[in-house]
């Protein structure tokens, strides 16, 4: 490779270096300030004394963390939905999307079941009918409305990509596969799946963030507090209450949970699976929508 | 607006179309559990006279929404929301088993009631606000609780009720029906918070009016009050950008609004956001008065000075510099111990805030604006079959709440507790904390008093954290370390409603507290047209005289249509 070393070009690189490290910093700053939120006094917190640094660094919040038991049984619910849906997600894609990619002539209602999929990414019956739906399935306050209806949202845009990046593969694989005598079964899993690897892995990682990050569900489906899944659980502490319609004795209780330190605790904590789960799926991530993306 | 009504219709039966399977569902689901009292229960109740405190003879089953806050960890091992000291102490005095359909935080509680309303999914009972309350009776979801109440509410809750809170009572009474039970509590007034000790500093009275304002403003500005040798002092707080926080209370939202400049306005007869009447005795909206538009001026010409917080509307949390000692004054409610105050007083133990009814009006008067008499709402699902149950439990709450140990569980895991007081209970405990510190009476004086539920903990509280002499109020008389939380309560009281216990009379109703038909499409807009008119007169993007403007627009955009129908609204 010919390195460019005029000065314009020099210039130029050290531009980019900037923007990049701007950006980076734009996105850590945010993390950064929980956790130094987190480890500050609490007053210290509520007067806005707390920028970068902690004022009064102490672990109280993690102490009192550590004795809450319903944000460790949320936590164990999120686990489980992420497990169960991420599971569902990873069987199902390939399964659609290995049929999906076929041409017409090989499947002949393959057009009719890609428009049927469209519409239900552009088009939705909204919240209500949604919890009526779910509520005669007699799935309040299980796992598996969680599970369910994310991951069927989430689903059909899954199955799109997938469905590109088989479509990418060269057809003389299958054809000599077939001629091989292999079956539609052992070439799915035999043929596509292990070349498929990298966009397997980018929609495993959209399934488990979108489950782990979800809170909307979990707040209408459940009716009670302690089958809520992790994010929910913080959203209902965190989100400011608004005194306007409060009586006085749900003043007096607010007072009392008003705690942003705890808050940017728990916050921190839930950060980290993600925070964990990220660097080691993020290089398929990034190759395998790009793969997707490209019909030849 | 007839054709309004009929879309509504419309809408709505759809809705019961779609919901009628459900309905079948939720029969079955419950039918289980009400198949045994129903037919018994109904007889043994017509059977018997009408005892408040009556125990039924075969167990009922009540299903109701439950606010519970996450953060609330009192309930003992082994307890849940809907079995705790509070469900057993009912199931043993009035043999009802409640059960909780739902429960949910404060945060979401009213999205979940919402669901619940639009699904027609419903709890037997729960609580609910003005707009869901108005929603439930339009659709024709609520039991009609007036024989319920009339027969049984024992006597201390139709005091508290019926003759207390008047006005609460009227709001829930549906051609002359009463549909639901209203929460009762006195209405809390905005007043003025100061930094005494920043006034004894500079040698200052609290500002009497608002020229005063204008000055003690100007003189915590710019003579650095904190004495830090920096100018980083705010005169007058200003509304953040949080929905807690407007530049005046509304008829809609009309309670606990904090930082705006609710006692400014007063001070020149001005009620923006409020319904009142014009000099011909003809509703006129608040916000397009002459008053209004005066006040403004001057609040703009205050902030041009610098005298009020700059970053108006746009500081997230204005009561980040009150903690911090930078704010002098802020206008809020009295329960501000709850509020900054508590952290204030931490960070700062010398920081010694002060509240006054002012600043005064020409006249020399002080004549806040008082919230709407309710905000929440006890109501029972249409066709349950006992809705006498709920009025008892209302009964047993009142008698009993100041008995139970908060210890075992707080008291907001009483199945769909009201919060039910005297129209007087600040007041009251203000004057009965005074007369004990002064000695001329003792706390036994006030054991008859169970309606005053807080009482006797507060008399009980006060000499733990009140020091000598008795009748300063200043901060360095009160010794918040002893008990933090009785503390938190007992200065809010103390300093926060003792300015208003003679001002009885002396406040301004909104003719109306709820919507008319066309706000339902157009107040969002008309609302924001209002904010954003007024905020740009306040930091001078737009000139006075653009209220003007901002009149006739809103009077274009429905504001004149919405006149009248308040005007027929309240006839």
């Amino acid at each position: 490779m010919v390195r460019d070393t005029t000065i314009g070009s020099r210039a130029f690189d050290i531009l980019i270096i900037v923007i990049l490290i701007a950006v980076t910093i734009t996105c850590v700053l945010p993390l950064w300030y929980t956790l130094a939120m987190s480890l500050s006094t609490k007053s210290a917190a509520a007067a806005g004394q707390v920028s970068l640094w902690p004022v009064g660094f102490n672990l109280n919040s993690y102490k009192q963390l550590l004795q809450d038991n319903q944000f460790f049984v949320s936590f164990w619910t999120s686990v489980k939905r992420v497990l169960l849906g991420a599971g569902l997600n990873l069987l199902i894609v390939p399964l659609m999307a290995y049929p999906l990619s076929k041409t017409i002539k090989d499947f002949r209602l393959r057009n009719v079941l890609m428009w049927v999929l469209i519409f239900t990414m552009l088009f939705n019956g909204g919240l209500i009918p949604l919890y009526l739906t779910v509520k005669q399935l007699h799935l309040f306050n299980s796992i598996w409305s969680l599970v369910l209806v994310g991951g069927a949202q989430t689903l059909v845009f899954n199955v799109i990509l997938a469905m590109n990046f088989f479509r990418n593969l060269p057809r003389e694989l299958d054809e000599a596969a077939l001629v091989d005598g292999a079956g539609p079964w052992y070439i799915l899993l035999k043929v596509y799946v292990p070349l498929a690897a990298p966009v397997l892995a980018t929609v495993s990682l959209f399934s488990i963030v979108y489950h782990w990050n979800e809170f909307l569900y979990g707040l209408v489906f459940m009716t009670r507090q302690e089958f809520y899944p992790l994010q929910t659980y913080i959203q209902q502490v965190v989100v400011m209450l608004d005194p306007s319609t409060m009586s006085q004795d749900q003043l007096q209780r607010m007072s009392q949970l008003s705690n942003r330190t705890l808050n940017a605790a728990k916050i921190f904590i839930a950060m980290i699976p993600v925070l964990v789960v990220y660097p080691f799926l993020q290089r398929f991530f990034i190759h395998g929508i790009t793969l997707g993306s490209v019909k030849e | 607006m007839r054709h309004k009504k009929k879309s509504i219709a419309i809408a709505m039966a759809t809705l019961a179309l779609v919901v009628s399977a459900c309905g079948n569902s939720n029969n079955n689901n419950s039918a289980a559990s009400d198949a045994a009292p129903s037919g018994s229960s109904s007889s043994s109740a017509s059977a018997a006279p009408a005892d408040p405190f009556g125990k039924y003879a075969d167990p009922v089953t009540l299903s109701v929404g439950q606010q519970v806050d996450p953060s609330d960890t009192t309930l003992p091992a082994g307890d849940t929301p809907d079995s705790n000291q509070y469900t057993r102490y009912i199931k043993d005095n009035l043999n009802i088993d409640v059960k909780d359909a739902f429960t949910a935080s404060p945060t979401n509680y009213n999205q979940k009631v919402s669901l619940s309303i639009s699904s027609n999914d419903l709890p037997d009972a729960m609580i609910v606000n003005a707009q869901q309350f108005r929603e439930m009776s339009d659709n024709g979801q609520l039991e009609d609780l007036t024989d319920a109440f009339n027969q049984y509410a024992s006597p201390e809750l139709k005091r508290v009720l019926a003759d207390s809170n008047k006005r609460a009572m009227d709001t829930v009474t549906v051609d002359g029906k009463i549909m639901a039970l209203p929460q009762a509590e006195d209405a809390g007034v905005h007043e003025m918070w100061i930094r005494q000790d920043w006034l004894d500093k500079l040698g200052l009275q609290p500002p009497k009016t608002v020229d005063d304002l204008e000055k003690v403003a100007d003189a915590f500005v710019n003579q650095d009050p904190d004495g830090n040798g920096k100018k980083d002092t705010i005169g007058i707080a200003a509304p953040d950008s949080s929905d807690a926080s407007k530049l005046y209370a509304n008829f809609l939202e009309s309670a606990n609004n904090l930082y705006g400049f609710d006692p400014v306005f007063a001070a020149f007869d001005a009620y923006p956001g409020y319904w009142v009447k014009d000099a011909n005795g003809n509703p006129v909206y608040g916000s397009t008065t002459p008053e209004t538009k005066q006040a403004l001026g001057k609040l703009a010409e205050m902030y041009s000075k610098g005298l009020i917080d700059q970053q108006i509307s746009v500081r997230q949390d204005s009561g980040e510099p009150v903690i911090s000692g930078q704010t002098g004054i802020f206008f809020a409610p009295w329960w501000m111990g709850y509020g900054p105050l508590t952290d204030a007083v931490k960070q700062n133990p010398k920081a010694d805030w002060q509240a006054y009814a002012l600043p005064l009006d020409a006249s020399g008067q002080f004549k806040p604006h008082l919230s709407a008499p309710a905000g929440q709402f006890l109501v029972v699902r249409k066709g349950y079959k006992n809705p006498e149950a709920v009025v008892k439990l209302e009964n047993l709450l009142l008698r009993d709440e100041s008995k139970f140990d908060l210890s075992k569980g707080s008291i907001g895991f009483y199945p769909v507790r009201l919060a039910l007081g005297p129209s007087d209970e600040s007041e009251f405990t203000v004057k009965a904390l005074q007369d004990v510190l002064a000695g001329t009476k003792k706390p036994e004086d006030f054991s008859d008093k169970p309606e005053y539920k807080l009482l006797a903990g507060d008399l009980a509280n006060i000499k733990k954290v009140k020091t000598e002499p008795y009748d300063k109020m200043d901060i360095q008389y009160w010794n918040p370390n002893a008990d933090l939380g009785a503390w938190t309560r007992l200065y809010s009281l103390m300093v926060g409603v003792s300015p208003f216990m003679d001002l009885e009379g002396n406040g301004v109703s909104s003719l109306i507290y709820s919507q008319t038909p066309t706000m339902e499409s157009r107040w969002v807009n008309l609302q924001k047209l209002e904010d954003e008119a007024f905020l740009k007169i306040i930091v001078g993007a737009a000139p006075l005289d653009s209220f003007d403007k901002f009149v006739s627009d809103w009077k274009q955009q429905g504001g004149d249509q919405i006149t009248s129908e308040v005007a027929e609204a309240i006839k």
